[in-house]
């Protein structure tokens, strides 16, 4: 399992609020994509997912505040890595 | 940096414009400036408030103003002829990754161009932006993705500083504006402010600079 973190924004910045998830519970994520987009003052962040895989856990609702630090969502890699096999198990079959 | 110039564009068209650039940034292409001139529009940010825009559909509809939701940070602002808007699509992670930072050095960047044209302009704390005394000059609000920033500023030059007084610009009751024609009393070439701006952004954005933060 692999958190999703609230990175260190810089000095200023030691709350942010949650505009949006990009993605709901179960959606299946690529790394790299963004999963939430943070609200600073002036400014929007968006968080990219730390790993490929299946979102477990949005853990805070869209308007809460967060801190720098924080673990705000859970993504299962391991599930992920299951569901392609299974794919890959399929792709096989089809070719018998 | 690559600058490019947009006139007179639609703003979602100009949206789509800027995520591709956007990407191109992400995936290790230069940084560059997009400058886009919109006709009058409302642009709003996340947090937009409905009680700041001060009139009705109908009478912005009467004055051809669209209002669009922007995804950057900060409330509303105005936009139209007569004003710079600058969108510096700059990768932090080849600079400083600190957002509070690269707000106020894009202040910095504005006062430097300001301060070329002999008007003294200050930053205020809790409020984002350039202000000339008690009026705002230039409005400020980003998105960043993956580190790569995007949206920026808007600088006004000459606008009609009417479709100011129909919003709480930036959130801010009784927000007074002014511009570059109103402190000065001259009309200076976009293009001239432009250099200047380019001019600064290269200077503050470059691999120097990055070291020296």
């Amino acid at each position: 399992m692999v958190e999703v973190v609230v990175p260190d924004l810089g000095e200023d910045v030691e709350k942010a609020k949650i505009s949006f998830w990009h993605y709901e519970e179960g959606d299946k994520v690529e790394k790299n994509d963004d999963v939430v987009e943070l609200t600073t003052d002036k400014a929007t962040f968006n968080i990219p997912a730390p790993e490929s895989g299946i979102i477990t856990e949005l853990c805070v609702e869209e308007g809460e505040e967060v801190e720098v630090g924080e673990v705000i969502a859970f993504i299962d890699e391991e599930n992920e890595e299951l569901e392609l096999s299974s794919e890959d198990e399929e792709e096989e079959d089809t070719n018998f | 940096m690559k600058v490019k110039n947009f006139h007179d564009i639609d703003y979602r068209e100009m949206c789509d414009i800027q995520r591709k650039e956007v990407s191109e940034v992400i995936s290790g292409g230069e940084n560059r400036i997009l400058f886009p001139d919109f006709n009058h529009i409302m642009t709003t940010g996340r947090d937009f408030k409905k009680t700041d825009l001060l009139v009705t559909d109908n009478i912005l509809s009467s004055l051809g103003v669209k209002v669009f939701a922007a995804d950057r940070g900060g409330n509303i602002t105005y936009h139209g002829p007569g004003q710079i808007v600058c969108y510096p699509i700059i990768d932090l992670k080849h600079w400083k990754k600190d957002v509070g930072l690269f707000i106020r050095t894009i202040e910095n960047v504005i006062m430097a161009v300001l301060s070329k044209l002999g008007i003294a302009s200050l930053k205020k704390k809790q409020l984002t932006g350039v202000w000339v005394k008690d009026k705002k000059i230039a409005s400020i609000g980003i998105g960043f993705s993956k580190w790569v920033s995007y949206h920026g500023f808007s600088l006004n030059v000459e606008p009609e500083l009417y479709y100011f007084s129909i919003i709480n610009p930036c959130g801010i009751k009784d927000a007074e504006y002014t511009s570059i024609k109103k402190e000065t009393g001259k009309n200076f070439s976009v293009e001239l402010l432009k250099g200047y701006i380019i001019d600064e952004l290269e200077c503050c954005f470059n691999k120097a600079a990055a070291l020296a933060y």
